[in-house]
């Protein structure tokens, strides 16, 4: 596929933003709740309004607050991978072809 | 009343229909993707014995398993000729055989002597001889050889062939019939050839080949993948770039369909994504990470998906890249050759199948196949991997995302199977059009049964 794709993600992996790669929580929004769903050391810490809780990855409360979350969610995100997904990833795009412009983003 | 008729309106989802979606792509698919096949046999609730009686399961077996239509393997799994597939459903075993380089036989798989299976496992054999005492068969099914005939002069041996059963071709798979009825599996498909002609399975060979067993009767686990109802619980991450409610549903004669549309929100969102946030999505970019394809300008996911797609087909198909539609390069699209083979459409890799394990109603086989292109000499079929119950199908480390998403899946199966043992006889309410193709499902294998029953009567 000609055009459109972010060259710099290659940059942001080894680059300037290694540390926030590092930190990445691989949080998600729960589509319908607008929950968020982050890693966190010992599960998954969800964040629903003022509310906050950790959560197991089949949806069991370990800590924090606690509040109807989705078992699904909590499995997505805590079993799922750990660092940002990259092309090679997703064989559906991935032979889109990366072409660097001048200004770090890659377009055609 | 006949299978096609729909006597009522079926209330659908708000949101765009799957027509509404097509109408916004650039390269219009086939015209049956117009067709709408809505099915309605009433509302009645499907009765739990179903999943869990024995009596159920014995039906199944005399009414359905041994008159219907069903793949064994693929052709390339018996390339040469005495190649031997051994395929058994239930209690039943049967030998599909390469006889000649373009013939396929297949036979009940025991000696016409003592009954003996003559082969245990799939192999290469240049004659079929049974280990016990040596009664022999040619590929053919003839019988070659007659251990110490002379204490046979009892026997007619012209009349000791193999018992033969019907063998069909499609799309590179083999399936099988015990009785077939003098229906052909081209009958049997119907409008199914037509439909996938385009889509040349029988161009690829199995790359994977993922197996599992499940806690739970057959039917609950293929009937788990016959809707996209439980998208919003199950696997609400997709929500964000999949019609999930406004999946449409279409019933034939022995096959049905689900259209996805993908590339497109949930209806049920009270939000309205954007285009780059859907590829985001797509891509299973999370919260604060950067994009890793930013969409052109003017592009929706939707076109950029098939942009790539054709693309990505171009090298196989050469400038044929360019009619293909929008739709079959992006769409989550799949048929059900009833009772339980479950190719995904169009460019999609994903052959599911859903079988008793052995003859237990109360366990089950799913496989996975991803069947994919290939340039040059046909590359070997992937070995089946079977994985245990509480094994994850990322495991063997083959079937990429799909394995994940097949994991939420399987959460719900055995609990399926559990809660029904446990709950007092009832009769489940299923929705009657998101799971109008379970109900279609329900009719066909229960006219199977009644028809069956009624030629026991007659015939007693
Ligand atoms: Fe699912």
């Amino acid at each position: 596929m000609e055009g459109s794709v972010q060259g710099s993600k290659q940059g942001s992996k080894q680059g300037s933003k290694q540390s926030s790669k590092q930190d990445s929580s691989r949080g998600m929004r729960h589509p319908l709740t607008l929950a968020l769903y982050e890693l966190c050391g010992d599960g998954v810490r969800v964040t629903d309004g003022q509310k906050v809780g950790v959560y197991d990855s089949t949806g069991r409360w370990v800590s924090g607050d606690r509040f109807l979350v989705c078992p699904n969610l909590c499995g997505w995100i805590g079993d799922g991978p750990r660092e940002p997904s990259t092309l090679k990833d997703h064989r559906r795009f991935r032979n889109v072809v990366l072409k660097q412009t001048t200004d770090g983003t890659v377009g055609s | 009343m006949s299978m096609e008729e729909t006597p009522v309106r079926l209330n659908r989802s708000p949101g765009p229909t799957y027509r509404e979606i097509l109408d916004t792509d650039r390269v219009k698919p086939p015209r049956h993707f117009y067709e709408e096949k809505p099915f309605y046999d009433g509302s009645d609730s499907i009765p739990v014995e179903r999943y869990i009686s024995r009596e159920f399961h014995e039906l199944e077996k005399r009414h359905m398993w041994r008159t219907t239509w069903q793949m064994a393997c693929r052709e390339e799994h018996i390339p040469e000729v005495g190649d031997t597939f051994v395929y058994e459903i239930c209690d039943m075993s049967f030998l599909v055989v390469r006889s000649a380089p373009d013939e396929i036989r297949a036979y009940w798989n025991f000696c016409r002597h003592r009954g003996r299976q003559l082969l245990t496992q799939s192999t290469w054999t240049p004659v079929l001889r049974c280990p016990f005492h040596s009664f022999t068969w040619n590929l053919d099914g003839s019988l070659a050889y007659v251990p110490t005939e002379w204490d046979f002069p009892h026997v007619d041996c012209d009349e000791l062939g193999l018992l033969s059963v019907g063998v069909g071709r499609w799309g590179g798979f083999v399936f099988i019939n015990p009785s077939p009825g003098g229906e052909t599996l081209e009958e049997y498909m119907g409008e199914m050839i037509e439909h996938s002609a385009p889509w040349h399975f029988e161009t690829r060979f199995v790359e994977a080949h993922v197996a599992k067993i499940f806690e739970a009767n057959w039917k609950i686990v293929e009937e788990a993948f016959m809707e996209s109802f439980h998208v919003a619980a199950t696997h609400p991450q997709q929500m964000v770039r999949l019609g999930d409610v406004n999946t449409q549903y279409d019933c034939y004669g022995n096959f049905s369909r689900a259209l996805h549309p993908s590339g497109v929100p949930s209806p049920l969102l009270k939000w309205t994504p954007t285009e780059q946030e859907m590829l985001d999505n797509m891509l299973d970019i999370r919260e604060g990470e950067d994009a890793i394809i930013v969409l052109p300008e003017g592009e929706t996911l939707r076109s950029f998906a098939a942009i790539v797609g054709r693309d990505q087909l171009r090298p196989a198909i050469g400038d044929e890249a360019d009619t293909v539609s929008d739709a079959e390069l992006i769409d989550a699209m799949e048929y059900t050759l009833l009772p339980n083979f479950h190719p995904w459409a169009a460019f999609q890799r994903a052959v599911y199948r859903f079988t008793p394990y052995g003859d237990d109603h109360e366990r089950s086989v799913m496989e996975v196949m991803l069947i994919s292109p290939f340039s040059g000499e046909r590359p070997k079929p992937a070995e089946r991997i079977l994985l245990g119950p509480d094994e994850s199908w990322t495991k063997p480390g083959v079937l990429g995302i799909t394995g994940r998403i097949l994991d939420q899946d399987s959460t719900n199966i055995a609990a399926v199977q559990r809660g029904l043992r446990s709950a007092p006889p009832a009769g489940l309410e299923v929705t009657l059009y998101q799971e109008s193709r379970i109900r279609h499902f329900h009719k066909w294998l229960m006219d199977r049964i009644d028809a069956g029953r009624q030629r026991d009567r007659t015939s007693s």
